[in-house]
């Protein structure tokens, strides 16, 4: 198919009314859950997965992609305004943002993160429609020995997502594998820790697993903090940014958007890095870094581009190679098996609606809002204003009704109410769920694609140098695996009285 | 942590680990349980060096009994769930959150936990058909 077939395919899919009913109502939760905190993405997405079982498999993808990228406008808001991120990925958002509105900007500073993300956006899509057809066909020549290696790429990318010690990480990573084991063997059928248990033999589900150590331990730690959110009470005047404005903002969001993509696309990249990257660029090629921190508007403008543009640059390995780079996208797997429209390389030849419609959904999308985080403007800030009180048992419902949905029975809820438990934990302690999630859904992949490579080899590990793209994947690996050993080794030779 | 990945290594090698050229249910498992376990022990030692910045008190002034009561009400809200059926249980675990929780009056705790509960029913039941039970409930829809 050529690309303008394609393309025309697309717009025929994504205006259908009833695409575009999901489409508005994903990009509608999506911003509602963005800017009230304590219920990330990641839980939202497992919530609603259930949901989309009785919706067309096209539908279901637009509506869940439209609460993926709506989320990240959304938690602009919440940043700019509370100084409290609705989204981890506008955690850098508060930095200047808060300033920003505590200066009587918060129009301005709101205004160029809805344009910036839109910016972004839509540079995302464009590079998404160009670069995954050819990656795809790229794909046809990779081989288990290839997805391993991307998996154990990811994995160890993963160990930078979060904020502790990457001991602790690379243990969450091993703790993820071996919750993943639970089940019946991908190749022997042998159970493994089922201990007898018949709802274990298929092992853990995903989505309860995903809303406990996501949703419900969110909520059991911000019930240990009791007190109402400080809104910053100003009158949000001046939504569209000045002449002055767009001068400083215009490289931050070109840079935002190129980072944020190209960090998506890589497995383990997310939004959250992706930002946090962007803000040290722009602070780095900043004429007067030391505004930073005190209410620069590049400080918003550059990582609230790169965490939308990092939103679509996030799919193109999931629709491409069928690996996904980050928990929402591993949701998404799940729900393109459950339709039976399984994601890599075949994707775009056997449901060609299904990827063009997505693509030509998220234009649409990212227009609604734009529409609805910049006028509705008022309205998210009384949403805000709900005490939690009301809001953490609603947040629990829904995480009961997607755990029960999945199975119809208890056993999910108790999965759920366990992983609770244990996400509560390892925030207490400093332990970070995402490098365990994302362990935890490419674990049986992982364990394939290395059963098979050795099967293949007959048994060496020498296939996976032999292969340029696998090489290449371990080699980053490894760097990454060692860059935090170096300050330790520059340590040591200094105490020794060696040259550094 | 360390004896969780010793305990996973036996239990990987009690399923076999095969050979490098045919490897079996446990292999992978085996090893993963050996890394976690080396893992946690290297951590292990690590809480032995200097601590860096002032060590604070995770649980000091803040209120982690309203975690655990969450858990605890979850749980008996399990428990019920086949037998009371979903409306009922619901609304019992949702008055319990409302008010046992945060000052919500009786009456206002009451009003959220009813209506939440028929709308979640009237969305996810009827409208996206799940199959939630119906419990003591349909003993009384029986004699209608």
């Amino acid at each position: 198919m050529d690309f303008f077939a394609a393309l025309q395919l697309g717009v025929v899919t994504a205006f259908q009314a009833a695409n575009l009913f999901y489409c508005f109502i994903g990009v509608l939760i999506g911003t509602l859950i963005g800017v009230l905190p304590g219920i990330g993405t990641s839980g939202t997405v497992a919530i609603l997965l259930p949901v989309t079982f009785n919706v067309p498999s096209v539908s279901a993808i637009i509506m869940l992609a439209g609460i993926y990228y709506g989320a990240m406008y959304g938690g602009s808001t919440t940043s700019i305004l509370v100084n409290i991120p609705g989204e981890a990925a506008s955690v850098v958002t508060c930095i200047d943002g808060y300033q920003m509105a505590r200066q009587g900007k918060a129009g301005r500073a709101l205004g160029i993160a809805a344009f910036g993300s839109f910016i972004a956006g839509y540079f995302g899509i464009v590079m998404l429609a160009v670069l995954a057809p050819s990656l795809a066909r790229l794909a046809f020549d990779f081989g288990p020995p290839e997805f391993f290696s991307l998996m154990v790429l990811g994995l160890t990318l993963s160990t930078y997502l979060g904020s502790g010690s990457m001991l602790k990480a690379l243990m969450m990573v091993s703790l993820g594998l071996i919750f993943g084991f639970i089940g019946q063997d991908p190749i022997s059928g042998t159970p493994r820790i089922t201990y007898g248990i018949a709802d274990l033999l298929s092992g853990l589900d995903m989505v309860p697993v995903v809303m406990g150590l996501f949703g419900i331990s969110e909520v059991l730690i911000n019930l240990e903090r009791a007190g109402e959110r400080q809104i910053y009470e100003t009158k949000i005047k001046g939504l569209l940014p000045n002449l002055e404005d767009w001068k400083k903002s215009a490289l931050p969001i070109t840079r935002g958007s190129l980072i944020g993509f190209f960090v998506g696309v890589i497995p383990g990249g997310t939004g959250v890095i992706s930002s946090f990257v962007s803000y040290a660029v722009e602070k780095k090629f900043s004429r007067h870094p030391e505004k930073f921190g005190t209410g620069a508007i590049e400080g918003v403008a550059g990582p609230e581009s790169a965490n939308n543009a990092a939103t679509m640059g996030a799919m193109v390995p999931l629709l491409t190679l069928g690996i996904p780079s980050n928990v929402v996208m591993a949701l998404f797997l799940a729900a393109l098996m459950i339709h039976n429209t399984p994601p890599g390389p075949m994707l775009i030849v056997k449901h060609p609606e299904l990827f063009w419609g997505v693509i030509i959904s998220m234009f649409v999308g990212n227009i609604f809002l734009l529409v609805l985080n910049l006028p509705l403007i008022g309205i998210w800030v009384k949403v805000l204003k709900v005490p939690y009180g009301v809001l953490f048992p609603l947040i629990i419902l829904f995480c009961l009704v997607g755990a029960f949905s999945v199975s119809s029975t208890t056993f999910g809820m108790l999965i759920m109410i366990l992983f609770g438990v244990l996400g509560y934990l390892m925030k207490k302690y400093e332990y970070d769920g995402g490098p365990l999630i994302l362990a935890f859904i490419l674990g049986p992949m992982l364990e394939t694609a290395l059963r098979q490579s050795l099967i293949i080899s007959k048994g060496t590990f020498e296939i996976f140098i032999h292969r340029p793209i696998s090489l290449a994947s371990l080699l980053v690996a490894l760097v990454f695996l060692m860059f935090p050993l170096i300050p330790f080794l520059k340590k040591r030779n200094t105490v020794k009285g060696e040259p550094a | 942590m360390a004896v969780f990945g010793l305990y996973i290594a036996f239990e990987g090698y009690r399923l076999g680990l095969g050979t490098l050229h045919k490897p079996k249910a446990g292999f992978l498992v085996f090893w993963v349980g050996m890394i976690l376990a080396s893992l946690s022990i290297a951590l292990f030692i690590k809480t032995f060096s200097p601590p860096v910045g002032k060590k604070k008190d995770l649980w000091k002034g803040v209120r982690w009994t309203a975690g655990l009561k969450v858990i605890g009400a979850l749980l008996v809200y399990v428990l019920i769930f086949k037998w009371l059926g979903f409306i009922l249980s619901t609304t019992l675990l949702l008055l319990f959150l409302f008010k046992a929780l945060e000052p919500h009056r009786w009456a206002t705790a009451f009003l959220f936990s009813i209506v939440t509960t028929i709308l979640c029913y009237l969305i996810f039941g009827v409208f996206l058909e799940l199959q939630f039970p119906e419990g003591v409930l349909k003993v009384i829809y029986r004699q209608f």
